[in-house]
């Protein structure tokens, strides 16, 4: 929080002073991907609504690895950068849905699809970040495009630790069969014990064939903000100054995502808005 | 104008410029789905015949008596502070409606070009994050199908066609629903609507229309017969939106009530904001 020395400042910035430029960017999501309906979530697990249908419109399936950006097609928040030497902050996050469920907002750092699900061993990942270089507390994730297989097997994936130590192994994750395989299914990747972040990914590769090709990839995130949905319909909103997780600061070029971890089976529709100040 | 510190937001507070007190009956809606309180009494708006702008001279305005050209040049109406009451745990969506058109067929499957095209906005005039729903005033029918809109985005490109929204059947034809209608890849916002194209029949008729509007602020009530008091500064972190358009006759904020309710009823919704000028 270089930039934010005490209330009355950013007071002055939420009405527009000394260059405040308020946003407040309102966005939905429907559970809908490529005009469809969206394959049922199972309460438990993570969902990515980075290709669900709405406003702003959908974000597409990654064929080779790249850094999206608040530029690209599928940003939450349209959020603009700030200007000159200038922080921008998210400040307040409301959210409601159809169905319940912990939602989280992250910062889409990079992103591959294309992998298969039949193949064995280790599949190129790459790519270099241009956000949160440093890798502190990015997390790799796997995320389904199009449903892989019926097997159960496992993945790891061969990264760059925060410190720059090269050859890291994530622990390994189930991937493949219900659960574990539906289109839009996100999968964390546990870092290796004392790791505490990611500067890039070699590859991923799964211990054995899933059965089906089908077409998943590795998301690179960073988490910025969660929000527990106990309530459907009537939502919740967060203010930042006065409650966690405090001030958000959002990065030049940021491509702000959502995803959730359902409580149910319900396809979800989602409505919120986002509120930025610069300092 | 912007406020130089806490002191000052606390003088607008105890002296606010306008307080909008209004009650509006409930309404039978579908869990978790948006609805329209345009047509909800008090303060009622009609089902409209045209496509039309609106503002806040319009009968149906929440704030109807937020009159254009009241507020000096140069000068702003922000909203600082909101309270609202309900039976039923709701998000109400606080919302400046900026078209609206009616006329539509749920039978329809040709391109529908009734009381369209939207007229040009006059307020968020370039579109971004302006969001764009079929609403629905007579109920339509039975059978579930698609429709999709034909737009101008954000940046002015004509021609844009938006992804399927389901339209008919139960949960997506209910007088007072508005189907949020999804953009086209890359869009952020709407600019104006150019047609409606429903992919097969919903069995009934009924009048719907496309809605264009801007959300402001979202306010969550969490609680069953309870009250939220928002202070927009400690309590919504700096969402104190401007009403658009105040300063020049005819243009000014259409403020439109949308909810989002945890049940099928919000029951009677009491609200009250405090704005202010500087």
């Amino acid at each position: 929080m270089a930039n934010i020395t005490d209330v009355s400042m950013v007071l002055n910035r939420f009405t527009g002073g000394n260059f405040g430029q308020p946003q407040f960017e309102s966005f939905w999501k429907d559970g809908r991907v490529s005009g469809a309906a969206a394959a049922a979530p199972i309460a438990g697990q993570w969902t990515s609504l980075w290709q669900y249908e709405g406003q702003p419109g959908a974000g597409a399936a990654p064929t080779t690895v790249a850094v999206p950006t608040n530029l690209t097609a599928g940003n939450l928040g349209d959020q603009r950068d700030p200007g000159g030497v200038r922080e921008l902050w998210l400040t307040a996050a409301n959210i409601t849905a159809l169905a319940a469920g912990y939602y989280m907002i992250y910062d889409r750092l990079l992103h591959i699809g294309n992998l298969s699900g039949t193949v064995v061993g280790p599949q190129t990942v790459g790519g270099v970040l241009t956000r949160n270089t440093s890798g502190a507390g990015n997390q790799i994730w796997a995320e389904v495009y199009t449903q892989i297989g019926a097997n159960t097997v496992a993945i790891t994936a061969s990264y760059t630790n925060q410190d720059g130590t090269a050859g890291q192994r994530t622990q390994q994750v189930v991937i493949g069969n219900t659960g574990f395989r539906e289109a839009q299914r996100m999968i964390q990747m546990p870092l290796a014990p004392g790791d505490t972040g990611v500067q890039s990914v070699q590859s991923a590769a799964l211990t054995a064939t899933s059965g089906t090709a089908g077409a998943f990839g590795i998301t690179l995130l960073e988490p910025l903000i969660g929000f527990c949905l106990c309530t459907p319909g009537a939502g919740v909103v967060r203010d930042l100054i006065a409650q966690r997780p405090g001030p958000v600061k959002i990065l030049a070029g940021a491509c702000l995502a959502l995803m959730y971890c359902a409580n149910t089976t319900t396809v979800t529709q989602v409505q919120g808005g986002l509120h930025f100040i610069e300092v | 104008m912007a406020l130089a510190d806490y002191n000052a937001f606390l003088a607008k507070l105890a002296a606010p410029n306008k307080t909008h007190t209004i009650t509006k009956v409930s309404l039978t809606t579908v869990a978790g789905r948006s609805f329209s309180l345009w047509t909800v009494a008090p303060f009622a708006g009609a089902a409209p015949t045209t496509a039309v702008g609106v503002a806040g001279t319009t009968t149906g305005c929440v704030w109807p008596y937020q009159s254009a050209g009241t507020i000096a040049a140069g000068r702003s109406l922000r909203i600082i502070q909101h309270e609202m009451a309900a039976a039923n745990p709701t998000m109400l969506m606080i919302c400046d409606r900026l078209a609206h058109s009616g006329g539509l067929s749920g039978t329809v499957t040709t391109y529908q070009t009734t009381n369209l095209p939207t007229p040009p906005l006059v307020r968020y005039t370039d579109g971004a994050g302006v969001w764009c729903a079929a609403e629905i005033y007579t109920q339509i029918g039975a059978t579930g199908t698609t429709g999709t809109i034909n737009y101008t985005n954000q940046a002015g490109t004509s021609g844009r066609t938006g992804a399927d929204a389901p339209i008919g059947a139960t949960t997506y034809r209910e007088a007072s629903r508005i189907v949020l209608m999804p953009l086209q890849s890359g869009d952020t916002g709407v600019r104006s609507v150019q047609g409606f194209q429903l992919k097969a029949t919903t069995a009934t008729a009924g009048n719907f229309g496309v809605t264009l509007f801007k959300p402001l602020m979202m306010v969550p009530l969490l609680s069953y017969n309870y009250e939220h008091v928002y202070d927009t500064i400690l309590g919504l972190s700096g969402q104190n939106p401007v009403l658009a358009g105040m300063t020049t006759p005819g243009t000014s904020a259409c403020i439109w009530y949308v909810v989002i309710t945890f049940t099928t009823a919000p029951g009677i919704i009491n609200t009250s904001t405090l704005l202010s000028e500087d």
